[in-house]
């Protein structure tokens, strides 16, 4: 059945980001399989109130407090009344939150867990144990995933990471990658063909790179520490003198960029290192084609979308061997390095000479990241999940088979408040009381408001038409007017297998 | 780095396990299907459930639901829990390849990429053999659930307490003496500051003493750098004969095995000319801590300068006057380390040829004694009279946290160490690679350097000596003290720190007589009942048997109530080891290596 879905979090457009990104294609995908979506967010600058964006997104702009870098104000119940409000108003049955690091998103799932909703979480972020920020994010994700009914992880790496920081059943936690719009990063020199002939069909002679010829190394990243920056300019002059014909195109900006500038400056290496500043996303494009490799040393990574990006757009990537990177691209499309300078400029001397003798087929990467990462196929697998928690698929397929009949606990999360307070208890000695006290308020507030605030004197907001539901078989099922409609008509105009 | 591959341990353990469970459990096992399935796991530490057996502990592996249980013991999950037949585990034991690919990408060749890529791709049409799970993103995993967790690979990259060393009692009891002789030197400082603050103590017959043991000291420690010194020198003349060819190539060679065998010659310098005199003295720790941290910066030839710079800044009190007053003794304060530059010059132009280096180095020892010596006598009028307007409270006060500051901040690890150890090692390095040897002594001394300047330490000792002298009377009362502080606060670790190395015996005696000499003195400090001042009844039986008291009780009290806390502390961080969890996993952001070269080393300056 068709579900009205809320995504949740801090961060959304009009700011750029992974995380805006990802909230954005999921939802689209997901309206475009008969499902409703809305999106709650907080007040940006200029971008207030409600907002609809393409295919039928409504967006609801939450006049709150920012604090730190587009995360809001935790204040745990403040939130309640408003969410409350549009919960009804839209008829919300799932409240999907996103981002460890957004206060927004917890709050809506405690909330939603009292108003007796399910939840879903999805995890962007890998975070370490050991210093004190880390504690107290990892605390506060504790409480909010004690009663969450189900988790997303962009990796898994990150559903290791999430399992262990907030203490979670392993199989509650789905891997679900991100995903790339393929046909926003084409090659340059990419014709797209009839689909049917598929992996046989005819294919633009690959240009060798003659010995001579210059190799462009793209680095496209944020100029952070843990980007690995300082990799980045330790290896450029060492990775240039070796290989004459070397260029390097950098783009992004960030706090490392002064000293990116003073290596060049004292290398001298002017004419070798091109920085372009801070490119749009839309423009990353734009920049990737213009190089044979992409180099990526960042330091920690959940899922490396910008990776797939470069492969999407016909480059080899060479990048560390960090976090969720290892499990993104097949070992023909990268080669990976030990996050250490030497190793690095090692690599990327293999992927250079790989390049030159022509062993790497760059110009197939485009139809390959296709068939691999399609929002049409993260939107169906996060489907399942909603399935899974609204009971549409038996538990029993949903958690898997347990030939032994000795552990039968319930996986269901049941709304009872008892149960929730059972859960959160577990949270520690200290942490479970107040959380505890807090759920209890939290119940209070919900109990308080109805009163005040009645369910029968909010509004029901009038849907956007919606489009025709498709079930797991990708089939079309009756939907009040709209008509049937083929299969392949369905997934041409998602852009899941061709575009025209 | 990474683990050790688990199909190793996971077969042997399984292997062995097989044939336990197989006779023991008699439950029937269900048949191997193509997914092994989930293993059954309790979610929530309030979500009890008993735990099944568990067999063939592995340190290095952990099973899934050991995410949530903080405190399990890291171990294997063995495979016949999970199915409890040799069927199913040999199932899983044809799962395990699929571990290899994500571990070791090997360089597949794009056409071999290709082929297997359609080989999965056709076995996907047939459905015919089950599918193997994969920990990877790109590839569908047919016939797998999102939720999958795979019990093979899940939090296979996981380390707990990768660096944990377990402590034994007595070695660690025997480790904190270093504090607790700290400690009581403190405490004898105190004391003596006491008896004389209240006349019970003559500052001339504490200075006396002092200065006796300083200067016993310094002769033991003369003997040993003596000895060291031959031995180093051995050592040179046999390495250098074989690196002799490497030598003239670069300079950075030559500086090294010459700054090798130099490092005893300076340290002798450096270390006798301050603690002869036992006064040029408190910089004697700081300026070698802050020199050897020049040192890891800029290779070689630093010493000096930023010890002379060092020691500006922790007696400025003294060294100014020195520098204005006696032009000719500057030479001498601040530039015994020179040899240590690559130009190796033995002898100072200053001094007699005839004179050997080793006679010089005293020499100069005994000129900046002489000089600190006097400067002190010089200065101690205005200490004297330097803070008569601040109240005795906030004096008492003030002092107490600079004693504190000092405890605290001392570095007890050990400067001496990493030249010892150098030394140690430096014969068998020249003879085998005299290339690499100045980087491995530049790491043996980086290794150590300590997070704060142990100078912190040092000036805040004096710091509180110079605000507690000035409480004092008279010019001797001050001279006094501030001389004995200077001996206790910056000669006397240094002298400890020799003697800890040297022989461990001596150590453990030192210490007991420090805590004698400590709990002796509290004891009769804190006793007011008797006001015998020194001399007043020319030591009749009341004071004696008085003093022999008090020592006594204080000695019981303090001696037995320190080798409690020793031992208690000790026994306490042993049990508090315990608790020790550090999770260490491919999520923590990776720490980059930068190679040091020479890109490294030109940023290195500006940053």
């Amino acid at each position: 059945m068709p579900y009205n879905i809320a995504m949740v979090s801090d961060f959304f457009f009009p700011q750029p980001g992974g995380v805006e990104s990802h909230i954005y294609q999921l939802s689209t995908k997901l309206i475009d399989r008969g499902h409703k979506v809305v999106v709650i967010t907080h007040a940006y600058e200029g971008r207030t109130g409600v907002r609809y964006l393409t295919n039928g997104l409504k967006v609801y702009h939450v006049p709150f407090l920012v604090i730190y870098r587009e995360a809001t104000m935790p204040t745990l119940f403040s939130f309640f009344p408003i969410f409350r409000n549009i919960v009804i108003r839209e008829r919300i049955q799932i409240v999907h939150g996103h981002g460890s690091l957004s206060s927004f998103c917890h709050e809506a799932i405690l909330h939603a867990r009292t108003m007796g909703l399910r939840t879903v979480f999805t995890d962007h972020s890998l975070f370490g144990f050991a210093d004190a920020g880390s504690i107290l994010t990892n605390k506060l994700l504790k409480f909010t995933l004690s009663d969450v009914d189900h988790v997303i992880c962009v990796s898994h790496t990150c559903k290791e990471n999430t399992v262990l920081r907030a203490s979670l059943d392993p199989v509650m936690v789905s891997v679900i990658p991100n995903a790339v719009v393929a046909e926003n990063f084409q090659p340059e020199s990419y014709l797209p063909q009839a689909q049917d002939m598929g992996y046989m069909r005819p294919r633009p002679m690959p240009h060798r790179l003659g010995p001579d010829d210059t190799i462009v190394i793209v680095v496209i990243s944020r100029l952070f520490y843990n980007k690995g920056t300082d990799l980045l300019i330790a290896a450029i002059p060492r990775i240039l003198a070796t290989h004459p014909n070397v260029r390097f195109i950098i783009a992004g900006s960030g706090p490392k960029a002064i000293d990116l500038e003073q290596m060049i400056e004292r290398q001298m290496l002017q004419d070798k290192v091109e920085l372009l500043g801070p490119v749009r996303h839309e423009e990353v494009r734009d920049v990737m084609v213009r190089g044979h490799i992409y180099l990526h040393p960042s330091l920690t990574e959940a899922f490396g979308t910008v990776i797939v990006e470069a492969a999407s757009c016909g480059l080899y990537v060479v990048c560390t061997r960090v976090g969720g990177i290892p499990e993104v691209l097949p070992a023909h499309m990268t080669t990976f390095a030990k996050p250490e300078e030497d190793d690095l400029v090692l690599a990327t001397g293999k992927a250079i000479a790989a390049l030159r003798s022509g062993r790497v087929r760059t110009e197939r990467f485009h139809d390959q990241v296709k068939m691999m990462y399609s929002w049409t196929d993260i939107a169906q697998r996060t489907e399942r999940v909603y399935d899974g928690i609204t009971g549409a698929i038996s538990e029993q397929e949903f958690y898997g088979q347990y030939p032994s009949a000795s552990w039968n606990a319930t996986r269901s999360r049941s709304y009872v408040l008892i149960d929730r307070l059972k859960r959160y208890y577990g949270c520690g000695i200290w942490a479970g009381k107040l959380f505890c006290l807090c759920v209890i308020l939290d119940y209070l507030i919900f109990l308080f408001l109805e009163v005040w605030a009645p369910r029968a004197s909010i509004d029901i907001a009038r849907d956007w038409p919606r489009k025709p539901f498709i079930n797991d078989k990708n089939k079309p099922v009756e939907n009040g007017m709209l008509s049937r409609r083929g299969t392949d008509l369905m997934d041409r105009r998602n852009g899941s297998l061709v575009i025209r | 780095m990474a683990p050790p591959p688990p199909s190793t341990p996971g077969t042997s353990s399984t292997t062995s396990s097989t044939t336990s469970s197989t006779t023991s459990t008699p439950i029937p096992s269900p048949a191997p299907s193509s997914i092994p399935p989930p293993v059954p796991v309790e979610t929530h530490p309030n979500r009890g459930k008993p735990q099944v057996n568990r067999l063939g502990p592995d340190p290095s592996r952990l099973a899934p639901e050991d995410a949530y249980k903080s405190f399990s013991p890291p171990r294997l999950r063995p495979l016949p829990e999970i199915n409890g037949s040799a069927a199913a585990s040999a199932a899983a034991a044809a799962l395990r390849p699929a571990v290899a690919s994500l571990r070791a990408p090997p360089a597949i060749p794009p056409v071999a990429a290709r082929l297997a890529e359609e080989r999965r791709r056709a076995a996907s049409r047939r459905r015919k053999q089950p599918h193997v799970w994969k920990k990877l993103l790109w590839i569908k995993q047919h016939g797998f659930p999102d939720n999958y967790t795979d019990t093979e690979t899940f939090l296979d990259h996981l380390q707990r307490n990768p660096r944990l060393q377990p402590y034994d009692f007595w070695p660690l009891v025997a480790d904190s003496t270093v504090i607790v002789q700290h400690v009581c030197s403190v405490a004898i400082f105190v004391c003596a500051y006491a008896g004389i603050y209240q006349d019970r103590l003559s500052p001339v017959a504490v200075v006396t003493c002092g200065t006796i043991a300083t200067v016993a000291g310094w002769l033991v420690w003369d003997h040993w750098m003596g000895q060291e010194e031959a031995e180093e020198m051995a050592a040179f003349v046999k390495g250098n004969r074989l690196s002799v060819d490497v030598d003239d190539g670069s300079s950075t060679t030559s500086s090294g095995s010459a700054k090798l065998a130099m490092n005893g010659h300076a340290n002798t310098n450096g270390h006798a000319n301050g603690s002869l005199g036992g006064r040029g003295v408190g910089l004697k720790l700081s300026t070698t801590n802050l020199a050897v941290k020049d040192h890891e910066a800029k290779p070689a030839g630093k010493h000096g300068q930023s010890l002379s710079k060092s020691s500006l800044q922790s007696i400025s009190p003294i060294d100014p006057l020195g520098d204005f007053a006696l032009p000719d003794l500057r030479s001498t304060t601040s530039r015994p380390q020179l040899p240590q530059t690559p130009s190796m010059i033995p002898s100072p132009p200053a001094l007699p040829a005839f004179v050997s280096p080793r006679n010089q180095a005293r020499l100069k020892t005994l000129k900046s004694a002489c000089l600190i010596y006097f400067a002190l006598l010089g200065l101690s009028p205005i200490l004297k009279s330097l803070t008569r307007s601040t109240s005795s409270d906030s004096i008492w006060a003030l002092a107490t946290w600079l004693l504190i500051i000092n405890i605290f901040f001392f570095d007890y690890g050990g400067l001496y160490v990493p030249t010892r150890s150098s030394k140690t090692i430096a014969p068998s390095e020249i003879t085998h690679s005299t290339l690499a040897e100045p980087s491995l002594l530049h790491s043996h001394h980086s290794v150590r350097a300590p997070p704060f300047p142990s100078s912190l330490s040092t000036n805040a000792a004096l710091m509180a000596s110079t605000v507690l002298a000035s409480r004092l009377l008279t010019t001797t009362a001050v001279f006094s003290l501030t001389l004995f502080s200077i001996q206790v606060f910056g000669l006397f670790p240094v002298f400890r720190r020799h003697l800890r190395h040297r022989s461990l015996k001596l150590h453990l005696l030192l210490t007991f007589g420090l805590v004698t000499m400590s709990t002796c003195g509290l004891g009769l400090i804190l006793s007011k009942s008797y006001t015998h001042t020194y001399g007043n009844c020319g030591f009749c039986m009341g004071w004696i048997w008085h003093v022999i008291l008090r020592s006594t009780v204080g000695f019981v009290v303090g001696g037995f109530s320190t080798a409690f806390v020793m031992g208690g502390c000790s026994w306490w961080l042993i049990g508090l080891q315990r608790y020790k969890n550090v999770v260490i996993g491919p999520w923590d952001p990776a720490k980059p290596v930068l190679a040091g070269g020479a890109y490294g080393r030109s940023r290195a300056g500006t940053d």
